[in-house]
């Protein structure tokens, strides 16, 4: 997994923990990334990441401005969902889909697909996921 | 689109977005593809597309398309595998026979400085960088 702050001269990456993703050898494709999304709000960052056998992976990010004006990151803890059997897709709209908060621009929700749809919100500096139903929202953890 | 053709599809409702209203579900959904069958590659899936300074940006397997102004084929051995757009920017990972990943980088800037009737000019900055393996899934984001 590369974090691409600038194409030619910096990089960073991390390793995806097997013991996060609670799975063994035998599930080795579900340690593979199939989409990626992104969510930020007040500061917070989350790093999502849909994998190929239900789970997702989101990283809470620390992101700060260097010397260079770009952007760090250092990860500091992960946590695996289980949303089913299928791989884990985000459903993203391809215009700039910021919202404007007090100034600034944020970006706090994201929809994912795995068997069912559901949506990942970014609430006062915590994920929650949701179950998208067509006449209610059921808060699953 | 589907797994080997494009379609332009018009979702409508009667029921107004702004405000965020209570929403009944009722739209409809028509057909237009006939309408962009000249401009743009219907033949094969597309694999992101996003409204340019008001052109429609189209990224298949074969290409990137932006209208009559901008437009990068691949050669008979490469095919576009991956791509993300968000706003003037689009990435996409090109794969070439025996086996190399490259991953494109492309900023559009619109020049609306020209005065009267004459549409603005689009001119655009690439940049690339090979991957050391092939990527299962690239995203472009932003940051304000």
């Amino acid at each position: 997994m590369y974090l691409w702050k600038d194409l030619v001269e910096e990089s960073a990456d991390f390793q995806l923990d097997p013991e996060t993703l609670h799975t063994n050898s035998e599930e080795s494709l579900a340690s593979e990334v199939h989409s990626i999304d992104f969510v930020y709000s007040q500061g917070q960052s989350y790093l999502l990441l849909g994998m190929r056998h239900g789970y997702m992976i989101s990283c809470k990010l620390v992101r700060h401005f260097n010397d260079k004006d770009s952007l760090d990151f250092t990860r500091i803890e992960a946590q695996a969902n289980k949303f089913g059997q299928s791989q884990v897709e985000f459903i993203t709209a391809t215009h700039d889909d910021f919202e404007e908060c007090q100034g600034t621009y944020e970006r706090s929700r994201a929809f994912v697909k795995s068997e069912y749809l559901w949506q990942i919100s970014l609430q006062d500096g915590e994920l929650r996921i949701d179950e998208v139903l067509f006449d209610d929202i059921r808060t699953v953890g | 689109m589907t797994y080997n053709e494009t379609k332009f599809l018009h979702w409508s409702s009667s029921t107004s977005r702004l405000n965020s209203p209570i929403w009944s579900g009722d739209f409809e959904i028509d057909d237009i593809t006939t309408t962009y069958s000249n401009h743009f590659m219907l033949s094969e899936p597309t694999l992101a597309t996003s409204c340019v300074a008001n052109h429609i940006l189209q990224v298949t397997p074969s290409g990137i398309y932006l209208n009559n102004v901008f437009r990068r084929q691949m050669g008979s051995h490469q095919r576009v595998v991956q791509a993300s757009v968000m706003g003037n920017d689009v990435i996409w990972v090109v794969y070439s026979d025996p086996g190399e990943w490259i991953l494109w980088c492309v900023s559009f800037l619109l020049d609306d400085s020209v005065e009267g009737d004459v549409e603005g000019t689009i001119s655009y900055s690439a940049r690339q960088t090979q991957l050391l393996s092939e990527p299962t899934a690239i995203r472009l984001v932003h940051f304000r």
